[in-house]
């Protein structure tokens, strides 16, 4: 410590004169308000400014110039050996000479500010300059004068290694050129991809009151990666000055070994987090952010959070008819409530956006053959540059419609071609569906609710819909101002014809092109969908079970009924067959099991099945639901539609007992 | 007695260093006395810089292990070194510092400091103690480094080549200061140096490394009593030169002079009828004949 202490202080007496200079310097700043540009900014909020940059770069070049001379010059000039020719331990004059470098620049750096303070004070650390280095969370002054004394710290360490590489300019020059970029290029990539894959969006459990004073994934992965390099940077000083004392290329190649013998892999360590954390499986999910289920066969693609990966939310298109699994970064990009994969009407083909690897800003289009097995993800030539705000695939997925940058785009997905491309200056929609309708035409439904304080706990909604005809590139546009209750969605029938709007008051059928009612079909707590065939499933319930109605789509009138006693909850499962429909229901006690029931629609028989491992899988906190996923299928509780869907296995069968 | 104070505080086994293919020591062994003055001799690129480097503890070997004060200085440097004093080759001081803030600086390194003797020695040298180090002329660096060496009150001083470069009055200044601490208090000297006069007024025993082996190790005055110069008037000698094995031969206008390595007056007569004139060479001649001929020297 006696020798530390020794070359400490003689470092700083010998450039005390650098410490004037630096308070010297911090008088710039005051003139700072007079310069042309700054008249906007109050004069005191000019010269803090000022004055905090010229301390950052004065500090950080400092570190830079005293880093890569105070051990490397003396050794280069020969005067290394004055410290090794006395009682000093090679840590004592490594420590003494590098800590003394860190405490100049930091003290210039403070110097730099006095004045400027003494003037108006220094910027807040609360504020906005605070909590820039931290991305949103407020670091506060202990932990800026941390980051700031670590960014020094690292500084002076890299400075010293690059002198001393530099200075010795030997053949070991060529390893370390190669092992920084190996190096820096992992690093980079890592970080870049762990920043696209969502690691440093704070994690959704995370959000709240506190959430100012917490840090994303990405930022601590950050401080591992800088603490990781501080270390190997001040292990390898260390040992040059420890082990290559004043014999400089000697103490290069000792410098080297350390160095890359550390951060290479170090690096490697960070490519196989990155890889890991880019791997996760559907057991890793512990939040479901959304379920989209295939219109026809067993697959469905899900996204949610997964465990000890931040803001990450990995997509997955998941067979529960075999387990099998893809996973597919379309949940990367979606929100809660609206999801960048689509499936085709046949369910054989997916298409997906997820964001470029090396522009994570572009969104690629992605497709997948379901039905070929074995198939994997093929990219295509559609890249999206821009806001987009809406989505749809035609039934055949060979077409796909985006809104993008305020132009409503269709695409032909095989070859990429452009089928059409119009201006649509589209105000920004809660709720807005694209969709292809039947005779080259694409609709856009936009559903805007916003409550108005003259009608009590009602809504006014604004409900547009606007058509593009691919023939001839002409849009047309109608909106709808109306009165509702409640939340609102829109559901559209497999053609586009009908739709429905579920609103908490009242279930309408309305006119797909027009959005115009056709009949009412339900008060308060009534549901429905749309079958595969284009009908209507009613469900209602009453004191002894539950109804079970199929309307037709063209006008609401009832077509089949069946009543299923002691029923509590029916929810659609699939039409097999135009005659057939498949249910699931389930008693009033929620922990009694499931059933399956097939409709014969021509008979009006209700075929009672099995009862059936199916999961139900919640909206969040759901542990790790795929090791408990039913060999039947999964019921999940979509929050947005407040609807729950099932989706049934294959390999479920259909019992052939008949009961009245 | 115990182990370590048997162990001479000087002791090189083996000691190798390569830069690279260059081998700049192969294999010097050497030892020296408590309260002994060693010289090591050598021409420019012998190697001596080295062994001294590798003696700090500054440089590590290639082979081979150097042990001062009992201990490895290469695993025990900082400690050994609170009992050495060492001037170098090259002042290397701070050049913005002073010699009363490097006296200061070094004090507080040394568990014994004779700051009156710092003192002492700057005044007895001319050399102020406050003109920063790079203004003063390379003698008063010299002997600024050689006051700093001495005010530890070492048990062992080092010194590489600390007349380099000095003239004559400078170069009697330090070997008297030597001279000096050396009847107070009986240090071990080792001394690298080209100053083959000053080294004979001091030495009691003499290296002499020749293209990184050690040829010569020896006592000065043994080493003294065996090299003789012989001249012989008559030019036609081989065979009887032969016989003595001289070191060196050279041709005069009067006749043949040759230098022999193990002068033997009986040997001399047995080997012809001519009686040459023998006479004592200083140490410098006895370095040249050793080291000025491209072929071996023998020992």
């Amino acid at each position: 410590m006696r020798g530390f202490l020794a070359v400490f202080e003689r470092e700083i007496v010998e450039r005390w004169l650098l410490l004037v200079a630096a308070l010297a310097l911090g008088i710039v700043p005051l003139a700072a308000p007079l310069l042309p540009g700054m008249p906007a900014a109050p004069p005191s909020v000019a010269r803090s400014g000022a004055a905090l940059g010229l301390a950052l770069i004065a500090s950080l070049l400092l570190a830079l110039l005293l880093g890569g001379s105070v051990i490397a010059r003396d050794l280069a000039e020969g005067r290394l050996s004055f410290y090794f020719a006395r009682p000093l331990p090679a840590a004592a004059i490594w420590a003494g000479k590098l800590a003394a470098a860190t405490v100049l620049a930091a003290a210039a750096g403070l110097l730099v500010l006095l004045p400027a303070s003494l003037f108006g004070g220094i910027p807040d650390p609360s504020g906005y300059w605070g909590s820039m280095p931290s991305g949103g969370a407020a670091l506060g002054m202990p932990g800026l004068t941390a980051l700031w004394l670590t960014a020094l710290l690292l500084v002076v360490t890299a400075a010293h290694a690059g002198g001393v590489i530099l200075r010795s300019w030997s053949s070991w020059l060529l390893l370390d050129l190669a092992a920084v970029s190996v190096t820096v290029a992992v690093a980079w990539t890592c970080l870049r991809n762990l920043g696209r894959d969502g690691a440093g969006v704070l994690q959704w459990e995370r959000y709240g009151p506190s959430a100012s004073l917490r840090f994303t994934l990405l930022q601590y992965v950050e401080v591992a990666v800088a603490l990781v390099a501080l270390l190997a940077l001040a292990a390898a000083g260390a040992a040059q000055v420890s082990r290559g004392r004043t014999d400089l290329r000697r103490g290069h190649r000792v410098l080297a070994l350390v160095l890359w013998g550390t951060l290479l892999p170090a690096a490697l360590a960070l490519a196989g987090y990155t890889r890991w954390f880019e791997s996760p499986l559907p057991a890793d999910l512990v939040s479901l952010h959304r379920v989209v289920p295939s219109p026809a066969g067993a697959w469905l693609a899900l996204y949610g959070q997964a465990a000890h990966r931040g803001g990450y939310r990995p997509g997955f298109l998941l067979d529960i008819g075999t387990g099998r699994f893809i996973r597919a970064d379309f949940g990367l990009r979606s929100s809660m409530r609206s999801s960048l994969v689509r499936f085709s009407a046949d369910g054989r083909h997916v298409v997906w956006l997820e964001p470029d690897r090396s522009n994570p800003a572009d969104l690629n289009l992605v497709t997948l053959d379901l039905g070929r097995r074995g198939a994997r993800p093929r990219p295509t030539q559609i890249s999206l540059k821009g806001s987009l705000s809406s989505f749809g695939l035609s039934p055949d997925g060979r077409d796909v419609a985006v809104v993008l940058n305020e132009r409503l785009t269709v695409m032909e997905i095989p070859s990429g071609r452009l089928l059409a491309s119009v201006p649509f200056l589209s105000a920004f929609h809660v709720e807005e569906t694209l969709a292809f309708a039947g005779s080259g035409r694409v609709r856009l439904y936009g559903l805007d609710p916003f409550w108005s304080p003259q009608v009590a706990r009602s809504h006014r909604m604004s409900f547009s819909v606007s058509e593009l005809d691919l023939a001839t590139g002409k849009l047309t546009s109608a909106q709808r101002i109306e009165t509702v209750k409640g939340n609102v969605s829109w559901t559209l029938s497999p053609s586009a014809e009908r739709g429905l709007l579920h609103s908490q008051s009242v279930l309408e059928l309305r006119d797909g092109a027009t959005g115009a009612p056709i009949a009412s079909l339900g008060g308060e707590g009534a549901r429905g969908s749309f079958l595969p065939d284009g009908r209507i499933a009613l469900l209602g319930r009453d004191g002894e079970g539950s109804d079970f109605r199929i309307l037709d789509a063209r006008d609401g009138a009832e077509q089949h009924r069946f009543h299923l006693s002691g029923v509590h909850t029916v929810l659609v499962a699939d039409q097999p067959g135009p005659d057939e429909v498949r249910v699931v229901t389930r008693g009033p006690a929620g922990t009694s099991p499931w059933q399956l029931w097939t409709l014969r629609l021509s008979t009006g028989e209700a075929l009672p099945g099995p009862h059936l491992a199916l999961s139900t899988l919640p909206f969040e906190g759901a542990g790790a639901w795929p090791k408990r996923l039913g060999r039947d299928g999964v019921v999940w509780f979509d929050p947005w539609s407040a609807r729950e869907v099932v989706v049934l296995s294959a390999a479920v069968p259909i019992r052939q007992d008949v009961v009245k | 007695m115990s182990a370590i104070d048997s162990t001479p505080p000087i002791l090189v086994e083996g000691l190798t260093v390569r830069y690279g293919e260059r081998l700049a020591l192969d294999s010097v062994s050497l030892a020296v006395a408590e309260g002994a003055v060693y010289a090591l001799l050598g021409r420019n690129g012998a190697g001596k810089s080295s062994l001294v480097r590798c003696l700090l503890g500054e440089q590590r070997p290639a082979a081979g292990r150097v042990s001062l004060l009992g201990r490895d200085v290469w695993t025990k440097r900082a400690s050994i070194l609170t009992q050495v004093g060492v001037v170098p080759e090259e002042p290397d001081m701070p050049p913005a510092m002073t010699p009363r803030q490097i006296a200061r600086f070094c004090s507080r390194l040394y568990p014994s400091w004779d700051k009156a003797g710092v003192e002492a020695r700057l005044k007895r040298f001319g050399v102020s103690g406050d003109v920063p180090f790079a203004r003063l002329s390379k003698g008063q660096k010299g002997q600024v480094a050689l006051a700093l060496a001495l005010a530890s009150v070492p048990r062992l001083l080092v010194l590489d080549d600390p007349t380099l470069g000095l003239d004559a009055v400078a170069r009697k200044t330090v070997f008297e200061e030597l001279i000096g601490e050396l009847a107070d208090r009986g240090t071990t000297v080792f001394i690298a140096t080209h100053d083959l006069a000053g080294a004979e007024r001091i030495a009691d025993r003499v290296g002499v490394l020749r293209q990184g082996r050690l040829v010569l190790d020896e006592e000065m005055e043994t080493l003294k009593l065996r090299f003789r110069r012989l001249s012989f008037p008559a030019a036609e000698r081989e065979v009887q030169l032969a016989a003595l094995a001289p070191v060196a031969v050279a041709s005069r206008g009067w006749g043949v002079e040759a230098v022999v390595a193990r002068y033997d007056p009986e040997r001399l007569a047995a080997t012809g009828p001519d009686e040459p004139e023998v006479s004592t060479l200083t140490l410098e001649e006895i370095f040249i004949a050793l080291t000025g001929e491209p072929e071996e020297a023998g020992r």
